[in-house]
């Protein structure tokens, strides 16, 4: 007759120790340079003696001086205004994005996968159809007769969901034979009331990973648009347009475009980081390696 | 057999969504707004109904000769007249010739790299392709183009050679000359995705790394070099070449972005160009070239997967 | 053959093994007996050369007097799968599985001896013909996917010992097994011993497999020795406390029987749910009385988990019925099923899986109640009941040993005072002393509260301690069900025998069309004569009764 034992070595009603510190080094690094970029963001353009709109008729595409950190732009206009106005609109422009697709793929997915059957293959074949348009092409084409940037983000949001709705979907199906929500079916919780109370709020920390991913992805997409003239456009700036402004004069006139460029950079990467310990810590099978 | 009619289906909705939505937002009107003499309304609209672009033809009308065209293989005109399939039928080649190049390059740059970072986990490789890689991730393309533009220009003063060329596709037409004006725009669209692969591929690595089938051939006396090969790439190969498919659409992107930098003639720059000049059926064409594509890379993906992964039932 | 000497292993500041030693004989079997953590696995490790790098290693491992602590790499390479060999637990994942089995088990023959390609093929059949593989030629062909457990067990054994090893060390060959195959499993390491005369490491936390198979014992524990001798010695007379614990948690002893219950509580009627390709449950008819405990035993891919799942989803049914307290779950409005969802509740095996992780235990307890409309005043109340400290409700799982979190489960499933309970492997998941707590638990809740426990286990000495009736599922139906006390001691079924004697039994062997379905692994199949034979392929056997066994040629059936 079997007699299985199982492990006793580790006195089992002891509780188990507390859940390890929040941050990486590189997490707390990127988070760090997060916060500079945000704070940067909002309140450089106030503390900058020039605006926007301002010329400044004596320094056309003049290099860093003291007046112009920065330099100018060939019309004369202060490229450190400039620079901080761009971030603050790209910086929203992917958090918005970023939350909105999110929340959109987290509806659709954990649905689709907790319900199955033609209320999954409804809410796929829309997530595979969105998939198959290419989605650059429709922001650009309609975003080209918009000029206002909310229509941006709505363009970017709708286009940005699929991929992390597909996960959410797979966590959600996951989710089903947890016993967790098994026993809150078997409890008699309704179905709607398990997806929200149950599935949505463990999928959490896969979302917030997501949705940090989306919002790099949203800028670079909006660096992209912009540098053919699609969606931010004057006298509304972001890093993309900046870039794009930048790139004919890039050569000769570095200035113009290596501010906006390196901010963007430095945004993307301090994005990640933070995106990037988040995930380690969704997946414990990859942060062994971290 | 589902799938097919699926895959079809979902191509048909997409161009049509693609054309609706360019009809109904692009101007090909604006194209005569500017000329002077201004032509009279009715010679416009006489010329914009003649390649089925006249805003005041009701929509539906418009969208039927579309179709009914596309059905016979007709992707319809542009603005001045031109057959858009004809285009982009000669584009299509510059643009297949740019991104295959990217694709193999990333791929196999990213799939080396990934896999020796792993082997070699937390020791110097490891650590210095991990920064490179965090880099390449935040450079949008634009940037790297013109970074490239600028190394390029530095090695061939350097070198004193006019080896690599920034724009265009060929000059000469040599075999030689096509690989250089080739070489930057098909790193622009290769280190990024490269390094998303490589990300990807390590993680898998590491994964399978320490794997019990790994440990088994490691017990049973196998050499270090046929463990990582025949036990570990092997099996690390399946997700990541699943994962493949979804660079597909970052590598469009980033072609039109290339492509426009570069000045080479193809697909993406006639997007851009199409949607500036209000061409609702080449929009909508290229949609559909590029719909085709993404599900034709689903099936070689699929198709992939079944010859990395015999005898398994998916 | 082997001797290791004063063996210390730490990871970083944590110690697995302190000053082990031990030795081996060529040809004799010698058992290491521990809980996980206590250092066993790493011992294997360690004398494979395997240990990760983070591990430092003190001491001495020489095998057949050449050192193997000091020995470079490329040494160890040459004597991994030659001189020693493994054989890891876990068959599922041991295979590279994009190989084919013959291939792996030829590449480990021509690791170390030059042979053409095609007779190290051939060497391979020959190796899974001796761990005795059916077809050998073809299966041989096979992707690792494609084989049942005890056959992949089986072919690691056959890879292992492809170059003669004069070591051998199984680290928990069975414990993903079955019982029965459990028992194959062992039988085809006994062959290989006596045919290639190697040294035996075998590695277990499982009693009955030391029993069964090795000569001497080693018992560890936080990686030190605990005691030593041999099997009889230490397992008949044990001399530490600790072993002692140990073998007293493997013993069996019969409840006393419950007075007679009438009211049925849980009918289930020629049940039936059959995914694709698989018969799940086929046909599978009992009842549950009110105030009874019935056991419901059986292997992995019986049906049981997707019986309870056919039960508590109160749906209609693919064929057959269920009635949960007089209702007929097919003709159940939602209210109806609402209000039986309070009469019928479930623990889960795995309390670490079946609580939210996110919410508190307060609102875990409370979740029923709110959801039936009723106030969640009863919370401190309900922990109590399961010994729990009423301030315990702020607390989130993770913050509960396993235990702990067992009752909480417990005190969810008794909160709207349900009539029936359906137990779902609750305590294999804890600790020794930690299961006789829940089972006392559920014992006194049951007496308190009239309720009637349906409790699946695969453990048959917690069964027989705990169960009024005995139900043995064997793929997809009923093979045999009665009063425990009969079961256990009068078994009717050949399968119900196997399984209390821990008889070998084959794995893979498809389940037949027709006919009995025990029939390939059937011994009393095997030996009858050609007559009586005929009846096992044309014939399904049923059970007529509310007790007996599914077999035409058990004692109490006509012949």
């Amino acid at each position: 007759m079997s007699a299985t034992l199982p492990d006793i070595a580790t006195p089992v009603e002891t509780p188990p120790p507390a859940r390890p510190r929040m941050f990486s080094a590189t997490g707390v690094a990127g988070l760090a340079l997060l916060s500079f970029l945000a704070a940067l963001a909002v309140l450089g353009p106030i503390l900058v003696p020039w605006t926007a709109a301002d010329r400044d008729f004596e320094a056309f595409l003049s290099p860093p001086s003291a007046d112009h950190p920065f330099g100018t732009t060939p019309s004369g206009g202060d490229i450190l205004v400039l620079t901080l106005l761009g971030l603050r609109r790209s910086l929203l422009i992917g958090l918005v994005v970023a939350v909105a697709a999110t929340t959109v793929a987290a509806l659709v997915g954990a649905f689709a996968g907790y319900f199955l059957g033609w209320v999954d293959r409804t809410l796929m074949w829309v997530t595979d159809l969105l998939l198959v348009i290419p989605a650059f092409l429709v922001v650009a084409v309609v975003s080209s007769g918009q000029d206002d940037w909310i229509a941006l983000v709505v363009l970017l949001a709708a286009f940005m969901w699929m991929v992390t709705a597909k996960a959410v979907r797979g966590a959600a199906i996951a989710a089903r034979d947890r016993e967790y929500v098994k026993a809150a079916r078997f409890m008699g919780v309704p179905s709607h009331r398990v997806v929200l109370r149950h599935v949505v709020p463990n999928l959490a920390s896969l979302l917030v990973a997501d949705a940090t991913v989306n919002v790099s992805a949203a800028i670079l997409a909006e660096t992209s648009l912009a540098y053919f003239g699609f969606g931010v456009v004057p006298p509304d700036v972001s890093l993309g347009s900046l870039i794009a402004d930048g790139a004919p004069t890039a050569l000769y006139a570095p200035w113009t475009f290596w501010w906006a460029a390196g901010l963007l950079i430095a945004l993307i990467v301090a994005v990640n980081l933070v995106g990037d310990d988040l995930r380690d810590r969704f997946d414990p099978s990859l942060r062994a390696y971290a | 057999m589902v799938r097919l009619v699926n895959y079809t289906a979902l191509i048909v909705v997409a161009s049509s969504l693609a054309w609706l939505l360019a009809a109904v937002t692009l101007d090909p009107r604006a194209n005569y707004a500017g000329r002077t003499p201004a032509p009279p309304a009715a010679v416009v609209d006489a010329a914009l109904s003649e390649v089925n672009l006249n805003d005041r033809d009701p929509l539906l009308d418009r969208y039927l000769t579309w179709a009914s065209g596309l059905v016979r293989g007709d992707f319809g005109r542009t603005w001045d007249g031109l057959s858009v399939g004809a285009d982009l039928a000669e584009r299509a080649g510059v643009t297949l010739r740019l991104v295959t190049a990217g694709l193999v390059a990333g791929a196999l740059i990213g799939l080396t790299v990934g896999t020796l970072a792993a082997v070699h986990h937390r020791r110097w490789f490891d650590r210095l392709s991990g920064g490179v890689v965090f880099l390449l991730l935040a450079v949008p393309a634009v940037v790297l183009a013109n970074v490239l533009i600028l190394g390029a220009i530095w090695v061939n003063d350097t070198t004193g050679t006019r080896f690599l060329m920034v724009s265009g596709e060929t000059t000469t037409g040599g075999l030689l000359d096509r690989l250089g004006h080739l070489v930057l725009p098909a790193l622009t669209l290769a280190l990024p995705l490269a390094a998303v692969v490589s990300r990807y591929q390590r993680n898998t690595m590491l994964d399978v790394l320490n794997a019990d089938h790994v440990r088994t051939a490691r017990a049973k006396g196998l050499p270090r070099r046929t463990v990582i090969v025949k036990h570990a790439l092997r099996t690390a190969l399946i997700p990541t070449s699943a994962y493949l498919t979804f660079t597909f659409g970052a590598l469009l992107v980033g072609s039109t972005v290339t492509e426009t930098v570069f000045g080479r003639h193809g697909l993406g720059q006639r997007l851009i160009a199409a949607i500036r000049t209000g061409d609702v059926n080449t929009v909508a064409a290229i949609t559909t070239v590029a719909a085709v594509a993404l599900l034709l890379s689903a099936v070689a993906a699929d198709v992939l997967q079944r010859v990395l992964n015999p005898g398994r039932a998916r | 053959m082997i001797d290791v000497t004063d063996l210390s292993i730490s990871f970083g500041t944590t110690p697995a093994v302190r000053n082990l030693s031990f030795s081996v004989a060529r040809g004799e079997v010698l058992g290491l007996i521990g809980e996980s953590g206590s250092g066993k696995s790493a011992t294997a490790l360690a004398v494979m050369g395997l240990l990760p790098r983070t591990a430092s290693t003190t001491g001495s491992i020489r095998l057949d007097g050449e050192e193997l602590t000091t020995a470079s790499e490329k040494r160890l390479t040459a004597l991994r799968g030659r001189a020693m060999a493994i054989v890891f637990q876990d068959p599922l994942q041991a295979f590279t599985p994009v190989h084919r089995v013959g291939a792996q088990i030829a590449e480990a023959i021509r690791a170390h001896q030059r042979v053409p390609r095609k007779v190290a093929a051939r060497r391979a059949v020959e190796l899974l013909d001796l761990v005795g593989i059916r077809d050998p030629h073809q299966r041989a062909r096979s992707y690792p996917h494609e084989f049942s457990g005890g056959m992949r067990q089986r072919a690691l054994i056959a890879m292992a010992i492809a170059n003669g090893p004069d070591l051998l060390i199984a680290d928990e060959p069975t414990t993903a097994l079955d019982v029965t195959v459990r028992a194959h499993v062992l039988d085809v390491l006994k062959t290989v011993r006596r045919e290639t005369g190697a040294a035996l490491l075998l590695i277990t936390h499982d009693l009955s497999v030391v029993a069964r198979a090795a000569d001497r014992v080693h018992v560890l524990r936080h990686g030190q020795t605990v005691e030593t001798g041999t099997v009889d010695e230490v397992l008949r007379a044990p001399r530490e406390a600790y072993t002692k614990t140990l073998i007293a948690a493997a013993e069996a002893g019969d409840r006393p029987a419950a007075a007679r219950p009438v009211r049925t509580v849980l009918e289930v009627r020629d049940l039936v749910r059959h995914h694709p390709g698989v018969k799940a449950v086929d046909g599978v008819s009992f009842d549950l009385r009110s105030g009874e405990t019935l056991g419901l035993v059986g292997e992995s891919g019986s049906g049981k988990t997707t019986l309870l799942m056919e039960i508590m989803a109160l749906a209609r049914p693919q064929r057959g019925r269920v009635t949960v307290l007089g209702r007929d779950t097919a003709h159940l409005s939602r209210r109806d099923r609402r209000r039986v969802r309070r009469d019928l509740q479930i623990v889960f095996q795995d309390p670490s899986a079946s609580l939210d992780p996110r919410m508190t235990v307060g609102a875990i307890v409370a979740e029923p109640l709110t959801t039936h409309g009723r106030s969640p005043d009863r919370v401190p109340e309900l922990l109590e009941q399961v010994g729990l400290p009423a301030a315990y409700a702020a607390r989130h799982p993770v913050h509960l040993s396993g235990g702990q979190r067992q009752r909480v489960a417990i005190a969810r499933a008794i909160a709207l005072d349900p009539e029936v309970l359906v137990l779902d492997e609750p305590v294999s998941s804890l600790d020794p002393t930690v299961r006789a707590e829940i089972v006392a638990l559920l014992e006194d809740l049951r007496a308190e509260r009239g309720l009637s426990y349906l409790f699946v286990a695969h453990d048959l000495p917690l069964i027989r301690r705990v169960a009024d009736r005995v139900a043995v599922m064997y793929r997809g139906r009923i093979a045999e069900i009665g009063p425990a006390h009969q079961v256990f001691t009068a078994p009717g079924h050949p399968y119900t025998r196997a399984l209390l004697r821990a008889s070998a039994l084959r794995d893979d062997d498809p389940t037949p069309a027709t006919g009995c379905r025990f029939r390939p692994r059937c011994p009393l199949y095997a030996e009858l004569p050609a007559a009586p034979r005929s009846r096992c392929v044309t014939e399904e056997p049923e059970i007529s009764g509310e007790s007996g066994a599914a077999c035409h040629h058990h004692p109490g059936e006509a012949p």
